[in-house]
Formats: structure tokens, C-alpha cells, sequence
């Protein structure tokens, strides 16, 4: 475990500091992972409720976390297990397959208040929307985030080299996307 | 007296580039705002963008959520014991009537009641769903099908023309 992630962790574990610790937490990652979210949902409203959901569950689980791997990828696999959750709850109340919502999630961007994206950025969506789950989640994490494949690989548990053969058939499926559209 | 001592820390020959301690300062705030900047990057790339001031809201609506105590309020019991029982012994008499005169019992399904070609049909449309573990269990280790085999009118030219025709990997003959 790094240092300041152990300081971290004992403040956090410290009923008198908890609540200064808690604060630093939240002003380090509350950006990061708000992307991280929001790259998977792609709305605004979800992404918030995402995000405090996350956040109260670290809070609550701080004391089970055993340090086995960095703060920081306990805290994006629990983001993104909430997402996913999330999405998968929300395809089952509206009766659509992962994939139907796919295409409803990127269908909505275009009357989104909060998407300033031009033509090219909205034809990104789509092809995004195109590609398997876990293919989605790795070209998000390295392409919008710029993480490294070692960060995405403690986050999403899969070797460095899974990564880049995924990212790889990630990059080549969307360039033929937006070839093609 | 103080110049020979800020003399003496210069004796290692260690020297630092001209004006270094002058600039760390806005070096440093450089390298936050570096990481603030990726995140607008970020925003660039996707063309996503959040509501004003989103960020410091946040932080004081989780904060807000997760100091809040856990209220725990009286609990008012929706019915008094009394009555409860009264009303339930009333509905369980209902209830056993109703369904003593409008309720058939369900007819039992056992294998022996559907005919073969029923069961024929469900094997042969592939519906049991067995492994190779299962189907070998199911033949070596349970003896349904070896124990009951009659093998005594099976002529050892009939075997080996059998497994000529139908087995395709040749190393099961050779064991």
C-alpha cells in the first residue's frame, strides 16, 4: 500500500479525523471518478447519483478495505460496479436488452443540456455504444481518462496485455464506425 | 557569524540552477492546474459538460448524507393483537371453504403418466443439456446403462464394425 494512501486510510479509520479525511477524499477523486461514471452513463443526473452512491459506500466500507490493492482502484471498481447496476436496473425498468439502452443512452445525448460535443464527438458515442461492455470500458478508461494500462488493470483486474488487445480492438472497431457512418 | 554558517552548508559543492527557488513555487501550481487541465481535456475530448459549481455541491450533499444520523422513529403497530386474530380467523374459515368448493387438486405429472413418444420427442430436441463429466458419471460410475447392457449376443466383428462406422477419433480404437 503507498504511504499516503495508508495515512489516508488510518485518518479515515480515526472517529475524530474521519471527517477532515473524508473531505480530502472527496476533493481527490470526486472528479476522476465523476468522468470515470459518466463516460458509462453518459447522462449528468445518473452520474450524480452514481457518484454519491459511491461515495457513501466508501464510507461505510472503509473498514473493509484490507489494502490488497491501491485506494484508488477499490474506489473505481466500486464506482463502476454501481454503474454497471445502475444500467443494468434501468434496462430491466424499461424493458430493454443491454444494448437497446446502449443506443438510447447516445440517442439522448443529442437533446442533452449538458453535451457540447460537435458531430464528430456524438459519432464517437455511437461507435462507442457499438462496442461490447468490457471493450467500452477500457477505451473509455485509456482514451477519455488517459490512465495507464497498469491503473486499468488493478481497476478492472485483467493483464496489461488483455488490456491492449482489447483497446486495440476497440480503436480498429470505432475507426471502421466512423469510416463507414 | 551567519555568513560563515550559510558558507559552510555550500561546502558539499551542491548547486542549484539560478532563480530555482524562486520559480518551484509557481512550478508547483503549474502541476496542479496540470491536472485540472487534463480534466478539461477530458470535457474537450467528449463533449460532455457539468452544471456550474457541480463539483462543490457535491461534496457537501455526500457530506451532508453520510453524517446524518440514522433516525429511528416510534413504531406504531398497524393493528391490535385482538382484532387482528378475530379478522384472520374470519378470512381462514372463507378461505378454507372457497377452496374446498372451487379449488381441484392439480393432477400429479410423474414420468409413467406421459407417453414415451412425449418423452422421446424432449430427449431428442436436446432439452437435458448434459456435459461429457455428467454423461460419463451417468455411464461408469452409476451403472445405469453398463450394469443392464447384455453384451453375450454381441459378436466382437459387430463391435468393431460399429465403432468403424460411427466413432470418428481414430485413438479410441487404438485404446
Amino acid at each position: 500500500m503507498k504511504k499516503e494512501d495508508a495515512l489516508l486510510l488510518r485518518k479515515l479509520r480515526d472517529p475524530k479525523l474521519r471527517h477532515e479525511a473524508f473531505k480530502e477524499l472527496l476533493s481527490c477523486y470526486k472528479e476522476r471518478l465523476y468522468w470515470h461514471i459518466r463516460n458509462l452513463t453518459k447522462n449528468h443526473d445518473d452520474t450524480d447519483d452514481i457518484l454519491q452512491n459511491t461515495f457513501i459506500k466508501v464510507y461505510k466500507n472503509i473498514d473493509k478495505f484490507n489494502g490488497d490493492s491501491l485506494l484508488y482502484s477499490w474506489m473505481y471498481r466500486i464506482a463502476t460496479n454501481e454503474a454497471l447496476t445502475f444500467l443494468s436496473q434501468k434496462a430491466k425498468r424499461l424493458h430493454l436488452t443491454s444494448e437497446e439502452l446502449q443506443n438510447k443512452l447516445v440517442e439522448n445525448i443529442e437533446s442533452d443540456v449538458y453535451f457540447e460535443g460537435d458531430q464528430i464527438q456524438l459519432k464517437l458515442q455511437k461507435a462507442i455504444a457499438t462496442l461490447p461492455q468490457k471493450q467500452q470500458q477500457v477505451f473509455n478508461m485509456k482514451y477519455f481518462q488517459e490512465l495507464k494500462y497498469r491503473e486499468i488493470s488493478e481497476i478492472l483486474g485483467t493483464s496489461e496485455g488483455a488490456l491492449k488487445a482489447s483497446y486495440h480492438i476497440a480503436t480498429k472497431k470505432i475507426e471502421d464506425y466512423l469510416k463507414g457512418n | 557569524m551567519k555568513k560563515n554558517k550559510l558558507a559552510s552548508h555550500l561546502k558539499p559543492g551542491f548547486k542549484v540552477p539560478k532563480n530555482y527557488f524562486e520559480d518551484f513555487e509557481a512550478k508547483m501550481i503549474r502541476a496542479i492546474s496540470c491536472e485540472e487541465s487534463a480534466l478539461e481535456h477530458h470535457k474537450e475530448k467528449s463533449g460532455f459538460t457539468i452544471p456550474e459549481n457541480y463539483f462543490d455541491s457535491l461534496q457537501d450533499q455526500v457530506l451532508a448524507k453520510v453524517e446524518r444520523p440514522e433516525s429511528r422513529g416510534m413504531v406504531i403497530s398497524l393493528f391490535r393483537k385482538r382484532k387482528f386474530y378475530a379478522a384472520a380467523g374470519i378470512a381462514a374459515v372463507f378461505i378454507g371453504i372457497i377452496s374446498t368448493l372451487l379449488l381441484k387438486p392439480n393432477p400429479v405429472n410423474s414420468l409413467d403418466s406421459e407417453p414415451i413418444s412425449v418423452l422421446e420427442e424432449y430427449i431428442d430436441e436436446e432439452n437435458i443439456d448434459l456435459n461429457f463429466n455428467e454423461i460419463t458419471t451417468f455411464i461408469y460410475e452409476e451403472g445405469y446403462v453398463l450394469d443392464d447392457l447384455n453384451t453375450s449376443g454381441l459378436s466382437d466383428e459387430a463391435v468393431f464394425d460399429y465403432i468403424n462406422d460411427y466413432v470418428e477419433d481414430p485413438a479410441l480404437i487404438l485404446y
